[in-house]
């Protein structure tokens, strides 16, 4: 798998770069980019700036090896139980989100002591690799929604083959291509606060264009197959 | 590309299904490829030959346009 070495590299570029900030702002007391310290940051940048290359070359290096053997990307996928396990938590987590979106995301919070790469308290200092109390019942809500997103498309079908497959891949263009499409929409005609509820739902819109297309997709399918009786 | 497969279907008396069964894919396959909505690889085309007993070119056919 071409895809882990890319993924521990952004991990690492990740804990770097907030290694960096963490220090210059408690050991030299610093803010991160202040205009007095400009200059005596590129030293620290360049490295992160190469390492970030790094990952972006791998990207590409795992994309390429994927793209070469593309027909064999149905093999990639989860096995088919995995989709009943997907339904069962999306459908809940989707539930529970409208409640939310309804009733208000701070109706019920649920505060917990969790591990924070970076964090910041309303009011309050910031904290870095520490464990901090916070909210989670909008993480609680939004992870299952993805994860449960994830399971559901990108289980195998119960019969994939080549043909699945490709209606897999052109769902999930046609998804990135629509969310951005009414992403653009909204950042050109939306402003002010109501945005903000813009970037939340389009965390999870792209999961949910790809999920309902190739779910129709597939159904349109079927029902030619049953129009067709008389073989 | 247009193909023979349902002419070939008829004279060997096989139903999608069982065609789908010979070459290991499913039926919603074999409807797609004979209603032009999609262009196996290379892989299946020479399975669904090798099924006919005939020649990649008697069962696919390149149009003009391609």
């Amino acid at each position: 798998m071409a895809l882990i070495p890319s993924v521990i590299h952004l991990a690492i570029g990740i804990m770097v770069f907030f290694y960096i900030r963490y220090w210059k702002k408690q050991v030299l007391g610093l803010e991160w980019l202040d205009a007095r310290s400009q200059w005596d940051v590129y030293p620290i940048i360049l490295p992160i700036f190469f390492s970030k290359c790094k990952i972006y070359l791998s990207l590409c290096k795992a994309y390429f090896t994927f793209g070469k053997r593309s027909y064999m990307l149905y093999k990639a996928l989860l096995p088919h139980q995995f989709k009943r396990i997907g339904w069962c938590i999306l459908i809940p987590a989707t539930i529970f989100g409208i409640i939310l979106i309804v009733n208000g995301f701070d109706k019920w919070p649920f505060v917990l002591k969790v591990f924070a790469i970076y964090g910041e308290e309303i009011f309050g200092k910031s904290h870095s690799f520490t464990f901090m109390r916070a909210d989670i019942t909008n993480t609680l809500a939004g992870a299952l929604f993805i994860i449960g997103g994830l399971l559901v498309g990108f289980s195998k079908e119960k019969n994939e083959d080549e043909f699945i497959s490709n209606l897999r891949l052109s769902s999930l263009l046609w998804a990135v291509v629509t969310n951005y499409i009414v992403l653009l929409f909204c950042l050109v005609f939306v402003y002010g606060p109501p945005f903000l509820n813009v970037m939340l739902y389009n965390m999870f819109t792209i999961l949910i264009i790809f999920i309902v297309r190739f779910n129709y997709v597939l159904y349109r399918n079927l029902k030619a197959i049953a129009d067709e009786k008389h073989d | 590309m247009k193909n023979t497969i349902k002419v070939e279907r008829a004279i060997k008396g096989l139903t999608q299904e069982q065609l789908a069964q010979k070459v290991s894919v499913s039926r919603q396959t074999i409807n797609a490829i004979e209603a032009n909505k999609y262009v196996p690889s290379t892989i299946l085309a020479l399975k669904v030959a090798k099924v006919f007993n005939k020649p990649v070119e008697e069962i696919f056919i390149l149009e003009r346009s391609d």
